[in-house]
C-alpha cells in the first residue's frame, strides 16, 4: 500500500489530489522511523496512545485497517473500501474525480 | 560555594516540597521509565523480525509457504517478557498506593498481554476501585481484562461496576462492554439482543459528551453520515507533530481518506 501511494502522491503532485492519513501508531518514534525509511511525506492525523480505538476511528465506526475513503473536491464521498480494492481500482477513482476537479476549476 | 549552593538547594527541597508532591514525581518517572522500557523493547524486537525478514532462509520459507520453517525462525526472537514487565508495573503499582496505581494497571492491562498480571489487576481492582470514577481508563480496555478472566468471571466484574459505581462514564463503559459480549455471543437470544440494545441506548446517554457515545453512536453515524454521495462530515484533528488541522481545509481538492498504521 504505502510504495503506491508514494508513487500516487508523487505522480499528483501538481494536481488537486491529497493523500490524507489517519494514523493509529501508537508509538511515536516508531512512527517517524518507519516513516523516513517508507518515504511517507503525507500528513495524517494522529489517533493517539489509544491507537485503532483513538477518537476518530471511533467516531468513523471503523473496524478494519486499511478502510479507504475518496472524498471529492466538494468534499463529497465517492468510494469507500474496507481494505485496498487494488492499485487500478483506485487510481482510476482518483483520475476520474481529479479531472472532474480540474474541469470545475476552469470554469 | 558550589557546595554552599547545593546544600542550600537540599535543604529548601526537604523543607518546601511536600512530600507527597515529591512521591508523585518519583512515580511519574517510574511510570515514564516502564513505558519507555516497553517501547523500546517492542522497538527492538520489531527491528529485529524485520532483519530476519529480509534474509534468503526467511524469504525462501516464505515463497515455499513452509510454515514450520518459518515458526522455527521466528522462535529464535525473543518477544518483549510481558510477564516480566507485569512484575515491575504490580511492584511500582503497590509503591504508588492506591491514589498512584491505577495508570500502571491500565498500562500493564493494555500492553503485557499476560494472563496472570490482569487477574492479579482485576483482583485489586476490584478491591480498591471498584466504586471509583478512577477506574475508567482501566474498562476501556476491558475487551482484554475480560478475555483473560474468561466470560463468567468478565461478567461478573462488569456486573459490579454497574451495580456499584455511580459514576456516569465507568457505569457506562461497563454496559457498553455487557452489550458488546451479548451482541457477540453466537447463541445469544432475541431477547438477548434487544437486551444489549436498550443498554447501548443507557449506556450512550449515561456518556453523553465522551469518546465512549461516539463510539457507541458510530453504527448509526455511518449510516447517517458515511454514506457514498454524501458530504463528508469535516474531521478536526492535529497531526503527529501536534499542529492542528482539518479534512475542510482540502475543500477544492480530491481527497484519498485513509485509515492505516504502521504497526
Amino acid at each position: 500500500m504505502i510504495p503506491h501511494e508514494r508513487s500516487l502522491v508523487e505522480k499528483m503532485k501538481d494536481k488537486p489530489f491529497a493523500l490524507l492519513g489517519v494514523n493509529s501508531d501508537k508509538d511515536k518514534d516508531y512512527f517517524h522511523a518507519e516513516a523516513a525509511d517508507m518515504g511517507v511525506t503525507w500528513r495524517s492525523f494522529w489517533c493517539g496512545d489509544k491507537g485503532t480505538s483513538g477518537p476518530i476511528p471511533s467516531k468513523w465506526n471503523v473496524r478494519g485497517w486499511p478502510t479507504l475513503y475518496v472524498i471529492d473536491h466538494e468534499g463529497v464521498i465517492r468510494h469507500k473500501w474496507v481494505g485496498s480494492p487494488g492499485n487500478e481500482v483506485l487510481d482510476e477513482a482518483i483520475a476520474t474525480l481529479v479531472e472532474q476537479a480540474e474541469k470545475d476549476a476552469k470554469k | 560555594m558550589n557546595m554552599t549552593r547545593s546544600v542550600l538547594a537540599a535543604l529548601l527541597l526537604s523543607v518546601f516540597v511536600p512530600a507527597q508532591a515529591a512521591d508523585a514525581t518519583a512515580q511519574r518517572a517510574g511510570y515514564d521509565k516502564l513505558v519507555a522500557d516497553w517501547t523500546a523493547a517492542n522497538r527492538d524486537y520489531r527491528a529485529a523480525l524485520k532483519e530476519l525478514q529480509a534474509t534468503d532462509e526467511y524469504k525462501a520459507a516464505r515463497d515455499a509457504r513452509d510454515s514450520a520453517k518459518l515458526r522455527e525462525l521466528s522462535s529464535k526472537l525473543t518477544r518483549p517478557d510481558g510477564k516480566a514487565f507485569g512484575a515491575r508495573a504490580l511492584e511500582l503499582a503497590d509503591q504508588a498506593g492506591k491514589d498512584g496505581a491505577m495508570p500502571f494497571y491500565v498500562f500493564a492491562v493494555a500492553n503485557f498481554g499476560d494472563k496472570d498480571t490482569a487477574l492479579t489487576v482485576v483482583e485489586r481492582v476490584e478491591q480498591d476501585y471498584i466504586t471509583s470514577a478512577a477506574i475508567v481508563p482501566l474498562l476501556e480496555n476491558a475487551m482484554s481484562l475480560t478475555r483473560y478472566l474468561g466470560a463468567e468471571k468478565g461478567a461478573a466484574f462488569l456486573d459490579r461496576v454497574v451495580a456499584e459505581n455511580e459514576d456516569p462514564v465507568a457505569k457506562a463503559w461497563a454496559m457498553y462492554w455487557q452489550a458488546q459480549s451479548l451482541q457477540r455471543n453466537r447463541n445469544a437470544t432475541a431477547e438477548d439482543k434487544q437486551t444489549a440494545e436498550k443498554m447501548l441506548v443507557d449506556a450512550e446517554k449515561l456518556a453523553a459528551g465522551s469518546d465512549l457515545a461516539d463510539r457507541i453512536a458510530a453504527p448509526r453515524f455511518e449510516q447517517e453520515n458515511l454514506q457514498i454521495g454524501m458530504v463528508a462530515p469535516d474531521i478536526q484533528g492535529a497531526d503527529i507533530e501536534g499542529v492542528a488541522f482539518r479534512l475542510a481545509d482540502y475543500r477544492g481538492k480530491v481527497v484519498l481518506l485513509d485509515f492505516w498504521g504502521f504497526w
